[in-house]
C-alpha cells in the first residue's frame, strides 16, 4: 500500500511485507516447503475438526457431533481406487456431457432460476470482482466441485460421522515460463488440496479467510495449533507468487444448506480479488472446508510431509487423517480412539508473562473505565484485592513522584523547601462552566496561616524525614538481594530471605507512619482555618494536571500519562502472583498415547502384562474352588447342615477337568501363537496332568500362561506429568516410548533424529532438532541407566519410537523463534521432561530386564537341543536292548519331537511339592504383629461349629493394643468396622476396642454361616502356625481369583466393526413426501425445504441423501446448474 | 637270610587275641546286620540282575516323564559335602537324604544328564554282556560328550548312587593297582591261585572282584601296608611263614579295588588289619581311609570301609620308642601341618584318644619320617623287630 502522506519514506503493510517473506514462516523453496504447506493447513483442518466436536458437544441435543463410538475400519478404502472406479463409469467428462447434452437440446443453456444466485453481499465485499460470464463462472464452479468430489466421495458414508482430514498432493510439470528464472533445478508444479470435516466457515467468514492476521484463534489464548494468523495467508502469497494460479475455497457450516465456492487472489493490500465470487453450491458434506492451491517448488520426495503427517497422526489418533502423495501412495491413518480430548479453556495471560509492550498494548486497546477493571478483565489471578494492591502501590510512589500526597478529602502538595508554597487542593461541589447543576470541581487552596504553615512543615519534616530510612532500607535490600543471587545453599538462601522479609516489615512500618501523617494533615487541612482559595495561580492547570496524574485509581486505562503508566508497570511487575491454573493445559492422556503407538506400530501388547510384575500370591487349586461352590450351594439348599458334613464334600475329577478347561477356554489365544494346535495340545495335556493329581493349583498355571503371553511382548508406556505453571505459563509435559521387538515393525533408526518426535500442542516439530529444549532434556536423561544404548549426541538408540509433547496455552511464549520449531531452554521444562521420561525409562529397564532373561533362556533352548539326540538315543538304547516294559513300543524320532517342544515351555507345574506362598514384606510386617496377638485360644475350641471366623474379631489384650502404634490401631478398628471419632487419643481408641468386645461378643459366638463366606478382610496369617487360620488365608486369597478370569472374559469379547449411522430418528421425510413436493418444474433444495416444512439442518441433509437415492433409483430427473442440484420427477 | 631265620620269633600274642576276639565277635555279627540310620540312603551291593532290573525301572521313568511333559529329569541322592553324614555307631560315612534332580531342560544339568544317560547306556551293555570296563574305556566311548575324562568319572560315580548300589555293581572298574601277597587261596573264575605261591610280586589285586571267590586262608591277621618297598621288605623275608598272615599294598593311597579286597577278606575270614604307613599327615590320611572311606565314594563306604582296622605303625612316638636317629626325621612343611590339623578336625580322630595324642605329639614335634627310616638298624628290623614287636604287645591305635 502506498504512504499517504508525502515523503521519501513510504510504508508498507503487513501483508505487502509477508507475501514477499514467505520464507520467515518457512515457505522457502525446498523440501520443507511441502511440509510448511501441509502443516500450515492440516493444523488448521485440525483446529476446525476439534472446534467443531467441542461446539457440538456444548449443545446436548447435538445430533450430529462425531459419536466416535464405533471402531473404524478403513482397510478397504482407497480413494484412488474410487476415483478411478468413477472414471470408469463416466466416459464422458462432464464439459463434453454437457456439451452433447445441449446439442441434443436435453436441457436449456440458460440456468432457469437465475434468482437462486445469490449475489447480495456485493456491497460488502471490499476486493475487486473480476467479470465473468456467468456459464464462466458456472464452469468454472462445477469443475471446482468436481475436484473436490474426487477425493471426498470414496468416504462419503463417513463424512459427516467421521473427524476426517484429507490431502492431496499432485505432481505436474511445471510451466517453463515459471521455472526458467528460478535458480534451482528440478521445479515441478504441486497441486495441494485438503479437505476437513471441521466446524466450516460461513459465507462471512470466508471472505476474510486467506487475510494476514484474519484469525479465530488469536483472540482467545487457547491451547491451539495455530494463533498467529499468517500461516493460510503466506501458504496463499507463496502459492501465488510461484504459479500465478488462484485459490479455491469451498467451505460450509452446519448452519447453511449450500456450500460456498470461491476463487481468488490475496493481493498485498490484504485484500482478495475474486475470479469466482463466494457463490453456494450443493455439497457433499454437512460441514468442512476445502481447499485448493498451486505451487512451486522442489521435486517431492518422502521423509517430509509423509512423517511429518504419521507424527500428527500419532499425536491426533482422534481425527482419521488420509494422504495421498504425489505418487499416488495412499497413507491412511484412522482414528483410533474413541474420546476426544477435553476443550481447553480459554486462558488469560499472566501477570508474569506480560512485558511492558504487551500491557501497553493492552492498556491502549482497553474500553474498561478504571484500571482495576481493566486488571481484573485481561488477565489471570487477579482478584481485586491484588489489582488494589497494585494500584496502591501506583500511587505511593506516583505521590512521590509527583509531590502531591493524597489525603482522604483533597491533595496537598509535598514540599522540602520551606520557602515553597504550600497549596491544598480539594473537589467541591461548584456550579462552573455552562452547566447550572453543582459539579465536581478542583479548588485550590494556599495556605495563609502561619499556625498551618507551622503544622505543615512539622508534619513534613518527619514525612521526609522517612525518605532516607527509606533509601537506607532499600539499599540494603539491594545488598541482599545481591547476597542471594550469589548464596549456593538452600539454607543461606531462606537466611537472606528471611533478612529481606524483615527490612520489608521496616519498610512497611514507614509507610504506615506516613500513613499516619498524612492523617494528621488532614486534620490540619480539614479544621478549614487559614485556607485561603487561590483563584488565580499561574500554574494552574500545571497543578490540576499532577492531581490528576496522581489519582491513577481513578484514571482510564487508555488515557494514561507517560509517569502513570511506568509507575503502573512498575507496580504490577513488583506483586507476586499465584502461579496460573492448569487446567488450560489439556494433554493427549497416557493412556491415549499407549494406545495409539499400540495400534500404529502394531505392538504386540498381551492383556495381562500388567499383572506380570504382581503376580498373584496365592491361589486354591481347583478342587478347593469346586469344594466351596459346592458348599456354597449346599448352603442355599439346606441351612440347617453343619459345616463338618460339608467338608466332607467329595470332588471328582471329572468336575475339576471340566471345571478347568472352562477357565482355560477363556484365554483368547489368538495372534499369541502361530501353531494354535499346538498349543491346544499342550494345555490339554496340563489339564489332564494336573486333574490326575488333584493337586495342582492355579497358581502355576498361570504362571505358565503369563510367561508364555509375555514373551514376544512389545514395550509401550507413556507417562503424564501433572500440568505445571510456572514464569506466568502453565503447561503439561508427556511422552510415550515404544519398544518393539519387531524389526519389520519398528527398527532402530540409523538416524539419531528420527528416535525422538517432538510435539507442541500435538502439532510435530520436524526442524531445528538440536535447538530444542525437548531434545536437550531428552539428551540430558542417562539412558544407560535404562538399559538403553545411545547415539553420540546422547539420544536413546534402539527399536524405540519416542514421542514427547508439551501442550499449552502460552506453548507460543516458549519457541525460540516464530518459525515455531523449537522451545527454548527453561529450566522448569527441561526438569519436566526429564522427570516424565525417567519415569518411563524405569518402567523400560524393567521390561529389558525381563527380556534379556527370556531371551538367555532361549539361547538356552538351542543348547538344550544339542543334546536330545544323544539323550534319546541312550534311553533309546537301554530300553531296546533290556527287558525294559517300553521295548519295542517307543521310538526315537516320537522321543525328540517330544523334547523339541518342551523346550522353551515354562516348566509346566509341578506335582508333587506345593511350595507356600511367598510372604510379601508388607505382609510381614502385619504377622508381627500377629504374633503379639494373645489369642484365647480354649474358648475358641470350645464353640465347634461356627470357629472358622475371623480370627481379628478376637479380643486383644489391653498390653497389645498399647504396643501398637495408633495408625495400626486405626486400621485394626476399620478392619473390625469399629466406629472412631476421627480425632481421639490412642488411650480412647483402646476404650473403645475394649468396649466393641464386651458388647460385640456375644454376637460373635454363633455367627451365621453367610458370614462364613466372606472373610475378605482377613489378615495374612504366617503359614503353618495354626492350620486353621491357614484355611482362612486360602480362603481369602482364592476370592480374588476368579476376578482375573472375569476380566479375561470381557476382553475376549469382539466389537462390531463397522461404523453406523448414528441417527437413530427418522424425520418425517419419506420418499412419498419427497415426490410429493416434487413437480415437473425443476427445483432446487431450497425449495422443496420449504415446501416440506423442513426446520432442521440435519432433516435438510436427511433431504440430501434421500434425493440421492432417489436418483440412484432413476425415480427423479436431476440437473446441475450453478453448482447447485436442482431436481424434478420423470 | 639263614642267619636271620634263626632270629628270636615273637609271640605275636596281642594280635592273636585280637584275632580270637573277631572271630567270636564275627560269629554274632554275622546274624545281625548294620543297621543304618534312618535318615540315610541305602546303598546295596547288587547282583547284574538286580541292577539291570534298577537301570530299566529309572529308564522307564524317564521315558513316562517324556511321554507327559517332554521333560525328563533323574533324581539322584547328592553328594555334596552337606549330604555326607558320620555315622558314629558304625563309624562310616554315609549319604544323606538328599535329592537332587537333573533336569534335561536347564541349562545347568543338561550336559550331566545326558552323560548320565550315556553311561547308564554303556553300564547296561557291560551288564548285559557280563563284561567290565575301565573307567577310561567309558571316557572313550563318548569323547566329545564328555569332554574330560573328569567328567565322565563324576557320571560314573553319579550313575552308581543314581541306581543305589555300589560302584563295583555297575562293572565300571579302576584299573587296580595293588597287591597281595600271604596265605590265602583264592580263585579267579576258574583259576584257582595260591598267594603264598606267587614268588617275591604277589598277586595283583584284580578289579572285577566279582569274579573272585575267597578260598581258604589260615592267616591270624592281614598286614596293609602304604608302600611297596615295605611290600618288598616283608615279601622278601617270607614275613608270613613266620607270623601267618595275608600282606597287601595299594602302592599309595587306596584304590577302590584293593579297599574292597581287603573288606572281603577281613569280613570273609573275620582277621584283625593292621595298617603300617609312613609316620606323616598322609600317611595317617590313607588309613583313614582304609578306615572309613574317602569323602568323594562315601556312599559306598559300607562296601569299601574297613572299620575295625588298627593303625599299627609308624607312630610318632614310635620313633622316640626306637631312638630314631635324627637325620632320619623329617620336619614338618606347612601343608603337613595343615593337613595334621585337618586331620584332628575329624570326628573319628576325636573319637580315638590315642591317635588323637599321636598326631597332636607330631605337631607338636612337628617332625615325620617314612617307614624307611627304621631301616636305620638294619634292613630286617622291620620284619623281625617293630612289626612282631608292636603286634605281642597290642601297641596300636
Amino acid at each position: 500500500m502506498e504512504s499517504d502522506e508525502e515523503g521519501r519514506i513510504k510504508q508498507g503493510t503487513i501483508a505487502q511485507f509477508m507475501r514477499k517473506r514467505t520464507q520467515l514462516v518457512g515457505f522457502e523453496f525446498g523440501y520443507w516447503k511441502h511440509q510448511q504447506y501441509v502443516s500450515e493447513f492440516l493444523d488448521n483442518a485440525l483446529d476446525a475438526i476439534e472446534e467443531f466436536q467441542w461446539q457440538e458437544l456444548e449443545d446436548e441435543e447435538s445430533r450430529i457431533k462425531f459419536s466416535l463410538d464405533q471402531e473404524l475400519s478403513l482397510e478397504n478404502l482407497s480413494i484412488l481406487e474410487e476415483a478411478r472406479k468413477d472414471e470408469v463409469g463416466q466416459p464422458l467428462n462432464n464439459e463434453a456431457k454437457l456439451a452433447l447434452m445441449q446439442e441434443i437440446g436435453l436441457t436449456s443453456t440458460q440456468p432457469s432460476e437465475k434468482e437462486l444466485v445469490v449475489h447480495s453481499d456485493k456491497d460488502e465485499e471490499s476486493g475487486e470482482i473480476v467479470d465473468k460470464e456467468e456459464l464462466e463462472v458456472e464452469e468454472e464452479v462445477r469443475r471446482i466441485i468436481e475436484d473436490m468430489n474426487e477425493i471426498i466421495k470414496p468416504v462419503e458414508p463417513i463424512v459427516d460421522i467421521e473427524p476426517l482430514v484429507i490431502i492431496r498432493l499432485r505432481e505436474f510439470e511445471a510451466a517453463s515460463f515459471l521455472t526458467s528464472e528460478l535458480s534451482q533445478k528440478n521445479v515441478m508444479s504441486y497441486t495441494f488440496e485438503i479437505f476437513d470435516n471441521g466446524i466450516g466457515m460461513h459465507k462471512t467468514d470466508l471472505r476474510k479467510y486467506g487475510k494476514y492476521l484474519a484469525s479465530s484463534k488469536s483472540v482467545e489464548l487457547k491451547q491451539t495449533r495455530g494463533s498467529q494468523g499468517f500461516g493460510a495467508p503466506s501458504a496463499f502469497s507463496d502459492a501465488q507468487n510461484t504459479t500465478g494460479k488462484p485459490i479455491v475455497a469451498v467451505s460450509k457450516s452446519k448452519d447453511s444448506i449450500y456450500a460456498t465456492v470461491s476463487e481468488f487472489f490475496t493481493t498485498s493490500k490484504n485484500e482478495k480479488k475474486y475470479l469466482v465470487r463466494p457463490t453456494e453450491v450443493d455439497s457433499q458434506f454437512l460441514h468442512g472446508t476445502y481447499i485448493k492451491l498451486n505451487y512451486l517448488n522442489v521435486k517431492y520426495v518422502r521423509g517430509y510431509v509423509d512423517t511429518y503427517i504419521n507424527e500428527t497422526a500419532l499425536m491426533n489418533p482422534h481425527i482419521t487423517i488420509i494422504f495421498i502423495d504425489p505418487s499416488g501412495k495412499e497413507w491412511i491413518y484412522r482414528r483410533l480412539v474413541s474420546s476426544f480430548p477435553k476443550q481447553p479453556k480459554y486462558a488469560k495471560p499472566h501477570p508474569s508473562s506480560i512485558n511492558i509492550g504487551d500491557l501497553q498494548d493492552l492498556l491502549t486497546k482497553s474500553e474498561n473505565l478504571s484500571i482495576s477493571a481493566f486488571l481484573q478483565d485481561n488477565f489471570v489471578r487477579m482478584s481485586s484485592k491484588t489489582a488494589k494492591e497494585i494500584l496502591n502501590i501506583a500511587e505511593r510512589s506516583l505521590q512521590e513522584k509527583l509531590s502531591v500526597l493524597i489525603l482522604n478529602s483533597g491533595f496537598v502538595n509535598k514540599l522540602t523547601k520551606k520557602t515553597d508554597d504550600i497549596y491544598y487542593f480539594k473537589f467541591e461541589k461548584r456550579v462552573f462552566g455552562r452547566s447550572t447543576k453543582p459539579r465536581d470541581k478542583l479548588i485550590i487552596y494556599s495556605v495563609d496561616s502561619e499556625e498551618l504553615k507551622n503544622s505543615y512543615w512539622e508534619a513534613m519534616e518527619k514525612y521526609n524525614h522517612s525518605n532516607k530510612a527509606l533509601d537506607k532500607f532499600d539499599n540494603e535490600i539491594k545488598k541482599h538481594q545481591n547476597r542471594l543471587e550469589k548464596s549456593e545453599t538452600k539454607k543461606d538462601e531462606k537466611k537472606i530471605e528471611k533478612e529481606i522479609d524483615k527490612v520489608i516489615k521496616e519498610i512497611d512500618a514507614i509507610y504506615l507512619e506516613r500513613e499516619k501523617i498524612k492523617s494528621t494533615l488532614e486534620k490540619i487541612f480539614t479544621a478549614n482555618s487559614g485556607l485561603v482559595e487561590a483563584k488565580k495561580i499561574k500554574n494552574r492547570t500545571e497543578l490540576e494536571d499532577v492531581v490528576n496524574e496522581v489519582q491513577i485509581s481513578k484514571a482510564k486505562p487508555s488515557e494514561l500519562t507517560n509517569e502513570q503508566f511506568n509507575t503502573l508497570f512498575h507496580a504490577f511487575k513488583s506483586i507476586k502472583y499465584m502461579n496460573p491454573p492448569t487446567d488450560t493445559a489439556i494433554p493427549v492422556g497416557d493412556i491415549v498415547l499407549e494406545s495409539t503407538l499400540i495400534k500404529e506400530i502394531g505392538l504386540k501388547i498381551s492383556d495381562n502384562v500388567d499383572y506380570f510384575d504382581d503376580p498373584i500370591e496365592s491361589l486354591k487349586t481347583s478342587a478347593e474352588i469346586l469344594q466351596d461352590k459346592r458348599k456354597k450351594d449346599k448352603e442355599k439348599q439346606k441351612l440347617s447342615i453343619t459345616p463338618e458334613t460339608i467338608e466332607d464334600e467329595i470332588i471328582d475329577v471329572d468336575n475339576i477337568k471340566i471345571f478347568n478347561s472352562k477357565i482355560l477356554a477363556n484365554v483368547d489365544i489368538k495372534d499369541q501363537f502361530s501353531e494354535p494346535d499346538q498349543f491346544l495340545q499342550t494345555i490339554q495335556k496340563k489339564i489332564s496332568l494336573s486333574t490326575e493329581v488333584l493337586k495342582d493349583s492355579y497358581q502355576d498355571v498361570f504362571e505358565y500362561f503369563t510367561v508364555n503371553y509375555t514373551r514376544d511382548d512389545d514395550f509401550v508406556n507413556a507417562e503424564t506429568r501433572p500440568p505445571t505453571s510456572g514464569k506466568g505459563l502453565a503447561y503439561v509435559v508427556e511422552a510415550a516410548m515404544a519398544y518393539c521387538n519387531d524389526p519389520r515393525k519398528l527398527d532402530t533408526p540409523k538416524r539419531s533424529r528420527d528416535v525422538l518426535s517432538r510435539f507442541v500442542n500435538r502439532t510435530p516439530k520436524l526442524r531445528d532438532s538440536a535447538d530444542c529444549a525437548i531434545t536437550k532434556a531428552v539428551q540430558s536423561v542417562n539412558w544407560k541407566n535404562y538399559k538403553l544404548d545411545t547415539y553420540d549426541n546422547n539420544l536413546p538408540k534402539g527399536p524405540i519410537k519416542l514421542m514427547v509433547n508439551v501442550s499449552g496455552p502460552y506453548v507460543h511464549l516458549m519457541f525460540k523463534s516464530q518459525s515455531k520449531n523449537a522451545l527454548a531452554e527453561d529450566e522448569d521444562l527441561l526438569k519436566e521432561i526429564k522427570y516424565c521420561l525417567e519415569a518411563i525409562g524405569r518402567r523400560l529397564r524393567v521390561y529389558l530386564n525381563r527380556k534379556a532373561s527370556i531371551r538367555k533362556s532361549e539361547k538356552r533352548a538351542g543348547l538344550i537341543e544339542r543334546y536330545i539326540p544323544q539323550f534319546v538315543s541312550s534311553a533309546y538304547n537301554i530300553v531296546s536292548q533290556g527287558e525294559s516294559r517300553y521295548k519295542g513300543k517307543i521310538s526315537e524320532e516320537e522321543l525328540m519331537k517330544l523334547m523339541k517342544d518342551a523346550i522353551g515351555v515354562k516348566a509346566p507345574p509341578k506335582i508333587k511339592v506345593r511350595k507356600p506362598p511367598a510372604q510379601k514384606e508388607g505382609i510381614e510386617r502385619e504377622i508381627h504383629k500377629e504374633v503379639e496377638i494373645e489369642w484365647e485360644d480354649t474358648k475358641e475350641t470350645e464353640e465347634v461349629a461356627p470357629k472358622i471366623r475371623e480370627p481379628s474379631h478376637e479380643v486383644l489384650t489391653e498390653k497389645t493394643l498399647r504396643n501398637w502404634t495408633i495408625e495400626e490401631l486405626r486400621e485394626y478398628c476399620s478392619e473390625n468396622s469399629i466406629e472412631i471419632p476421627s480425632k481421639v487419643r490412642k488411650e480412647d481408641i483402646i476404650k473403645i476396642i475394649q468396649e466393641f468386645y464386651k458388647k460385640g461378643k456375644p454376637e460373635e459366638i454363633v455367627p451365621s454361616i453367610k458370614e462364613l463366606k466372606e472373610p475378605l478382610e482377613v489378615i495374612p496369617v504366617k503359614p503353618g502356625t495354626v492350620a486353621e487360620k491357614r484355611k482362612q488365608l486360602q480362603i481369602a486369597k482364592g476370592e480374588a481369583e476368579p476376578q482375573v478370569i472375569e476380566k479375561k472374559v470381557l476382553k475376549s469379547q469382539v466389537q462390531p466393526p463397522q461404523p453406523q449411522l448414528t441417527q437413530t430418528q427418522l424425520p418425517i421425510i419419506t420418499t412419498d413426501k419427497i415426490i410429493e413436493a416434487l413437480s415437473n418444474e425443476w427445483q432446487p433444495i431450497t425449495a422443496l425445504i420449504f415446501k416440506m416444512k423442513i426446520k432442521d439442518m440435519m432433516d435438510a441433509r436427511f433431504l440430501q441423501i434421500k434425493l440421492k437415492e432417489l436418483e440412484r433409483k432413476g425415480l427423479v430427473l436431476t440437473e446441475s446448474k450453478m453448482g447447485k442440484k436442482h431436481w424434478k420427477l420423470i | 637270610m639263614a642267619s636271620k631265620a634263626e632270629s628270636k620269633k615273637w609271640d605275636i600274642k596281642e594280635a592273636k587275641k585280637l584275632f580270637q576276639e573277631y572271630l567270636n565277635k564275627g560269629l554274632e555279627e554275622e546274624k545281625k546286620e548294620i543297621k543304618l540310620p534312618e535318615d540315610t540312603v541305602k546303598i546295596d551291593d547288587l547282583n547284574k540282575k538286580q541292577t539291570l532290573e534298577r537301570i530299566y525301572e529309572l529308564t522307564d521313568s524317564i521315558i513316562e516323564k517324556i511321554y507327559a511333559t517332554g521333560r525328563p529329569s533323574i533324581e539322584l541322592p547328592s553328594r555334596t559335602s552337606t549330604n555326607i553324614i558320620w555315622d558314629e555307631k558304625n563309624d562310616l560315612l554315609l549319604l544323606g537324604k538328599q535329592i537332587m534332580e537333573k533336569q534335561f531342560h536347564s541349562l545347568a544339568s543338561v550336559a550331566d544328564i545326558t552323560r548320565l544317560m550315556k553311561v547308564l547306556e554303556k553300564v547296561n551293555e557291560l551288564l548285559l554282556k557280563d563284561l567290565h570296563a575301565t573307567k577310561r574305556e567309558i571316557f572313550y566311548s563318548a569323547v566329545q560328550l564328555f569332554g574330560d575324562q573328569k567328567n565322565s568319572d563324576k557320571s560314573i560315580e553319579d550313575v552308581a548312587t543314581m541306581l543305589y548300589t555300589t560302584r563295583n555293581s555297575t562293572h565300571i572298574v579302576a584299573s587296580a593297582k595293588g597287591s597281595c601277597i600271604g596265605r590265602l587261596r583264592i580263585r579267579d573264575r576258574n583259576d584257582i591261585i595260591d598267594l603264598e605261591g606267587l614268588g617275591s610280586g604277589g598277586w595283583t589285586i584284580s578289579p572285577m572282584l566279582d569274579n573272585i571267590e575267597i578260598l581258604e586262608s589260615d592267616a591270624e591277621f592281614i598286614l596293609v601296608l602304604e608302600k611297596d618297598a615295605a611290600m618288598i621288605r616283608l615279601s622278601e623275608a617270607r614275613f608270613w611263614r613266620k607270623y601267618p598272615c595275608i600282606i597287601l599294598t595299594a602302592k599309595g593311597a587306596a584304590d577302590i579295588a584293593t579297599r574292597m579286597f581287603l573288606r572281603r577278606i577281613s569280613k570273609e575270614l573275620k582277621l584283625p588289619v593292621f595298617t603300617l604307613v609312613d609316620s606323616d599327615p598322609y600317611g595317617h590320611y590313607i588309613h583313614s581311609v582304609y578306615l572309613r572311606g574317602s569323602k568323594r565314594l562315601s556312599y559306598e563306604s559300607p562296601f569299601l570301609a574297613t572299620p575295625n582296622i588298627k593303625l599299627l605303625g609308624v607312630l610318632t612316638k614310635d620313633l622316640e620308642k626306637y631312638k630314631i636317629p635324627n637325620d632320619c626325621r623329617i620336619p614338618m612343611n606347612q601343608t603337613d601341618i595343615k593337613r595334621t590339623k585337618e586331620l584332628l578336625g575329624e570326628d573319628f580322630v576325636k573319637r580315638n584318644k590315642a591317635w588323637e595324642e599321636d598326631l597332636k605329639l607330631a605337631l607338636k614335634l612337628k617332625i615325620k619320617a617314612e617307614i624307611q627310616a627304621l631301616s636305620t638298624f638294619g634292613f630286617e628290623f622291620l620284619t623281625d623287630q617293630y612289626i612282631p614287636e608292636k603286634l605281642s604287645t597290642g601297641d596300636w591305635i
